[in-house]
């Protein structure tokens, strides 16, 4: 099927023939980057079912997102012109991050899924009442985990995505139950809480600024998506942050001064994330640094052991 | 290296088990008559478990939210018009048995662990029940593969460094439907 697959690129495909599986992740990643669209969805993870509503627009090439949960308290994360502000049920907001003048949304520019995965085509099926392609992505090493994709043949985005664990069994899920690609959306529909209170504040706008992360070992394919350095309220010391991804796969690398932490050693998880924590010596200060991600807790392990901090004449 | 833990494993027979039942339900229920049957199914839950249940516009409307966080009802929402509007507005339906990763919160508005999911802990293994205890710590000692408690600071702190990488991945990668499920779920935690 992989051979086959790859003989038909997408673009020249007739209708309802099936597009080149790498083909169609890259068109996967370009249609969540341009489209508008709406739609409710289900969310499991470590045996929890959630049911969320989804808004996103991009707006003179501005992201826009409503993100609310149907079920239990109302909640809401809004995304405006580069802010993201949490709504709580009693309608108190938490600003979580702002990068103003800055691109919120500056997406890694790989659009390709590595050589690391295998991709595989699975023929059609249909999901939220639509024509889906069906995908699969087996890690070709033990450092990442497998998916299995539900791409929409009309826009190409993604209906359902499942994160597998070796033995093909969905650690994480998401099925969208509607979709509608003209929502008609307006930048009003996403206005902010004037009041939000800070939950964390920006160290630095330069993302060069400060101590750099260095990851003394990254799996093949990774590449680092973003850096920041900030403080989260209440807390001393600056939190640097820098976040890897392989296209699929993501973890966040944090450090931050050890005073204001005590690493445990436990390995943390809900479902296909994991946490973990470890002290960290360097130029006679003690930092923590911390993985959050999705990736096996071997790799998360290797990576954290091979974390430095380049303080720069500091 | 195996590059699959039994940490993981475990993980993954967890959400075979209650979730999954729960999961296939969402969906029978939406995919008979387009959804419209979706928040009947709500309604009757809520009635079973004697909790409140709204029908709100999709953008939930700032005095019904009020309302809520106070524990009360709109009065427009009663009796008979509570369930024509439950039953035929295509909106969002809020209630309140279910509570993601919430079964550790005590704070005020916080719903209490449902029956269903009182039930389906029962209905685990011991094992799977370390992993998946109503969200409760889900630490697991990476050699002794037992649960661990952490200080509520400490947990409280690795909770935002996971809303932080969910916000980060939401933004600056491809990921960004299930990085927000992701995040509204934990941000929801913290209520």
């Amino acid at each position: 099927m992989a051979v086959l697959a790859a003989m038909l690129p997408a673009a020249k495909a007739a209708e309802g023939e099936p597009p080149a599986a790498r083909e169609l992740l890259a068109d996967m990643a370009a249609a969540y980057q341009q489209h508008s669209f709406s739609g409710r969805f289900i969310y499991m993870r470590a045996g929890r079912v959630s049911t969320l509503a989804l808004e996103r627009a991009v707006i003179d090439g501005e992201v826009y997102e409503r993100v609310s949960r149907l079920q239990g308290p109302a909640h809401e994360v809004i995304r405006n012109n580069g802010r993201t502000v949490s709504v709580h049920p009693d309608d108190s907001s938490t600003l979580l991050s702002s990068s103003d003048g800055i691109a919120s949304f500056r997406f890694n520019d790989r659009k390709d899924i590595p050589e690391q995965y295998a991709a595989r085509l699975g023929g059609a099926g249909r999901v939220a009442g639509r024509p889906a392609w069906r995908l699969r992505l087996e890690p070709r090493d033990g450092y990442r985990y497998g998916y299995r994709l539900w791409l929409d043949q009309q826009s190409h985005l993604v209906l359902k995505s499942e994160v597998l664990n070796g033995r093909n069994g969905a650690l994480e899920r998401v099925e969208f139950l509607s979709l509608n690609l003209n929502p008609g959306l307006e930048r009003k529909h996403f206005a902010l809480p004037e009041d939000a209170g800070k939950a964390w504040s920006a160290e630095s706008e330069d993302e060069d600024a400060g101590p750099q992360i260095e990851p003394g070992w990254l799996p093949e394919g990774f590449a680092m998506a973003t850096r920041d350095h900030h403080r989260i309220q209440g807390r001393t010391g600056v939190l640097h942050s820098a976040t890897y991804s392989d296209g699929l796969a993501t973890f966040t690398l944090f450090v931050e001064p050890a005073s204001s932490a005590k690493p445990d050693g436990n390995l943390r998880r809900k479902g296909p994330t994991v946490v973990l924590a470890r002290p960290l010596r360097q130029a006679r200060r003690s930092f923590v640094t911390t993985l959050v991600g999705e990736v096996p807790a071997d790799t998360a392990r290797r990576v954290l052991k091979h974390v430095s901090l380049e303080t720069r004449g500091d | 290296m195996s590059g699959y833990t039994q940490q993981e494993a475990l993980s993954a027979l967890a959400d075979d088990e209650a979730g999954e039942l729960e999961y296939r339900r969402i969906l029978r229920e939406f995919d008979d008559e387009d959804g419209a049957t979706w928040s009947r199914w709500h309604l009757a839950r809520d009635l079973m478990h004697g909790q409140d249940s709204v029908a709100v516009p999709r953008d939930f409307a700032a005095g019904v939210r009020r309302n809520l966080g106070k524990g009360g009802r709109p009065a427009w929402m009663t009796g008979a018009a509570r369930l024509m509007v439950a039953a035929s507005v295509a909106a969002a339906t809020v209630v309140g048995w279910q509570f993601w990763d919430g079964a550790t919160t005590t704070g005020a508005g916080q719903p209490v662990a449902s029956n269903l999911e009182r039930a389906a802990r029962l209905n685990a293994s011991a094992g799977e029940a370390a992993l998946v205890s109503g969200g409760q710590q889900e630490t697991v000692d990476s050699k002794r593969e037992r649960s661990v408690r952490l200080p509520r600071e400490r947990e409280q702190h690795l909770n935002n460094l996971m809303i932080r990488h969910s916000d980060l991945t939401a933004r600056h990668t491809g990921q960004g439907i299930t990085a927000n499920a992701r995040l509204v779920n934990l941000e929801s935690r913290n209520d």
